[in-house]
């Protein structure tokens, strides 16, 4: 169990580094409402920072992560203009990352 | 909770302020490869709605000695926008969202949070064009744009810059106040006039609120694309269009062939067949903008090129200028990695040179020799990019390094022939050069105004200082 998330959490930290902040992401999400947590370059700059700095809880975390819709409009948007991150496909795998925390301690990810 | 977010929700509303982690973090990164200092996270954001309420922020935080960075959307690649000094408030423009036009005057006014591709689109469709095009015009705001005072990949010589079409602006002082510039007129002020304290000068001496600019016309446009096995060719022909007396295209951009790769892949264009120019001539009347395109056509046949012609597809222009698009972000696919860029800006005679001077490969480079190198940029405009694509499992102490190498390269081109940015601001991790190339009396003015401006430096604090670019 333990190697199985150390190698998506490595998985997911190489995929979080390739994303420069163009934030040209931003307002195509449907869920942005001004708040850059409010899209993907938001939730995935809270998975980095959840990951690399140790800030904010799994709770917290998790509430964002599960507020995408996953309509990959971010992930279209980043391959037709810029790094070609793999942006929802990262908000999912940091989802599941959770999953596993949340099982481990017997609690449900999605709050 | 605490009391500076209780005091701060009381100004903007609850909505309109944040002192949660992930906001936090996320307003304080920009595209820089090296790791946010934990310790610079801010303590909140905000997002004021009207002048008055930012005017509000202001006064608190001058009162409690706060520092506020202005964030429109944080683009900047030499570090304007991130946080300086720890406990600092994050002042976001998304909210100053205000568009007017007023077509009867030749006007508009707009806030300054809004994107400039939105603004773009807006004036497109009652037949105006934005006098700014730049490549983070998606996320970046026409606030940045002014404040900045870029116009992006265009031509200054063509269009002038972003604050020659500004008649005034709304701004509020450090201390709180409110103050409005300039004219409803098209003629602008002669002799004194605030507005340049606040257009061209990085928000050290107030927030821009509003900007009021001229409506520009969209002119008629003629295209003209060109490739070259020989790169230098592609500067030197643009130092020719200048010393033929011809008129300045608006855009004059340049590509080598391995930067055109990743754009033409993308865009279905195959394999680039050389080092790509391409010119947009503007002009009143369409004969007069095609006349233009067929003199840079002349000039760039002069330098034996592998094809040039006169782009009159409408398709295919639009997809050559969308391969040039974006091309800082999309270089950072091949090879995988984050990247550093630099601007300089030269003389006209030194297009070719400076091309030249960077395919052979800058010997000083120790950090970043390694590295994959693009060079491309908006050589009609007398401006050149090189980028370097940063490995992204590299130490942070290294990605660092590479930032600081990549600037004293800058410096070093600009030492050599002259020039200063003429993209994307002086301050942060440029003032070290600005500092040595216009002297200590230069810096210490500038001080002063601040102080006169901002006694208590509480306005995107640390920038002017260039804290955390300076050698240590």
């Amino acid at each position: 169990m333990k190697s199985k998330l150390q190698a998506l959490e490595k998985d997911i930290i190489e995929g979080l580094r390739q994303c420069s902040h163009c934030k040209m992401c931003v307002s195509a999400c449907p869920t942005y409402e001004g708040w850059y947590t409010q899209s993907s370059m938001g939730r995935l700059a809270a998975i980095y920072a959840f990951l690399m700095y140790g800030l904010g809880s799994e709770k917290e975390l998790s509430k964002l992560l599960f507020s995408c819709s996953t309509c990959r409009r971010c992930q279209n948007i980043c391959r037709a203009m810029s790094a070609g991150v793999e942006t929802t496909d990262l908000i999912v795998k940091a989802r599941n990352l959770l999953a596993i925390k949340f099982e481990a301690k017997g609690e449900d990810a999605n709050g | 909770m605490s009391s500076l977010i209780v005091d701060l929700q009381s100004i903007v509303g609850k909505e309109n302020a944040t002192d949660s982690i992930y906001d936090r973090f996320s307003y304080a990164l920009d595209p820089l490869p090296h790791e946010l200092e934990k310790a610079l996270i801010p303590q909140t954001v905000v997002r004021p709605k009207s002048a008055r309420e930012v005017a509000a922020v202001l006064k608190y935080a001058n009162d409690h000695k706060i520092p506020v960075m202005i964030h429109g959307a944080g683009t900047s690649f030499v570090g304007a926008a991130r946080p300086k000094r720890p406990g600092s408030i994050i002042l976001n423009t998304c909210n100053l969202n205000s568009f007017e036009i007023n077509e009867a005057d030749c006007y508009f006014e707009v806030g300054a949070g809004v994107r400039l591709l939105n603004l773009e689109n807006m004036l497109r469709k009652r037949g105006y064009m934005l006098p700014s095009n730049i490549g983070s015009k998606k996320s970046a705001t026409i606030g940045g744009s002014v404040a900045v005072n870029t116009i992006g990949h265009m031509v200054d010589s063509c269009v002038g810059k972003t604050i020659d079409y500004v008649l005034g602006v709304e701004a509020v002082l450090p201390n709180g106040e409110i103050i409005q510039t300039g004219t409803n007129s098209l003629r602008r002020p002669a002799g004194v006039d605030l507005t340049r304290f606040f257009a061209g000068m990085e928000g050290i001496f107030g927030v821009l609120c509003k900007v009021r600019m001229r409506l520009l016309p969209d002119p008629k446009k003629g295209h003209v694309a060109a490739f070259f096995k020989d790169a230098t060719n592609v500067g030197r022909s643009f130092t020719k269009i200048y010393q033929d007396k011809l008129a300045p295209p608006m855009y004059g951009e340049f590509l080598e062939e391995d930067a055109c790769v990743i754009g033409f892949q993308i865009r279905g264009l195959g394999k680039p067949k050389g080092s790509m120019a391409l010119a947009t001539t503007i002009a009143y009347s369409q004969e007069e903008a095609d006349r233009q395109a067929e003199e840079i056509l002349r000039v760039f046949k002069h330098f034996n090129p592998v094809k040039a012609y006169i782009v009159k597809s409408k398709e295919e222009q639009e997809l050559l200028w969308a391969a040039r698009d974006f091309i800082t972000n999309l270089q950072q696919r091949e090879p995988k990695g984050t990247w550093v860029a630099i601007e300089v800006g030269l003389p006209v005679h030194a297009l070719g040179e400076a091309i030249e001077f960077l395919q052979k490969g800058p010997l000083e480079l120790k950090v970043l020799k390694d590295c994959k190198m693009y060079i491309y940029g908006h050589v009609g405009a007398c401006s050149i990019h090189a980028l370097w694509i940063i490995p992204k499992d590299w130490p942070n102490d290294m990605k660092y390094a590479a930032v600081l190498e990549s600037r004293h390269l800058e410096d070093r081109m600009h030492r050599k022939w002259g020039g200063i940015g003429g993209e994307v601001g002086q301050m942060s991790g440029r003032i070290a050069f600005y500092r040595e190339k216009y002297g200590e009396a230069a810096y210490k003015l500038l001080l002063q105004l601040k102080k006169t401006f901002d006694p208590n430096n509480i306005l995107n604090t640390g920038n002017l200082e260039g804290e955390g670019y300076i050698e240590k």
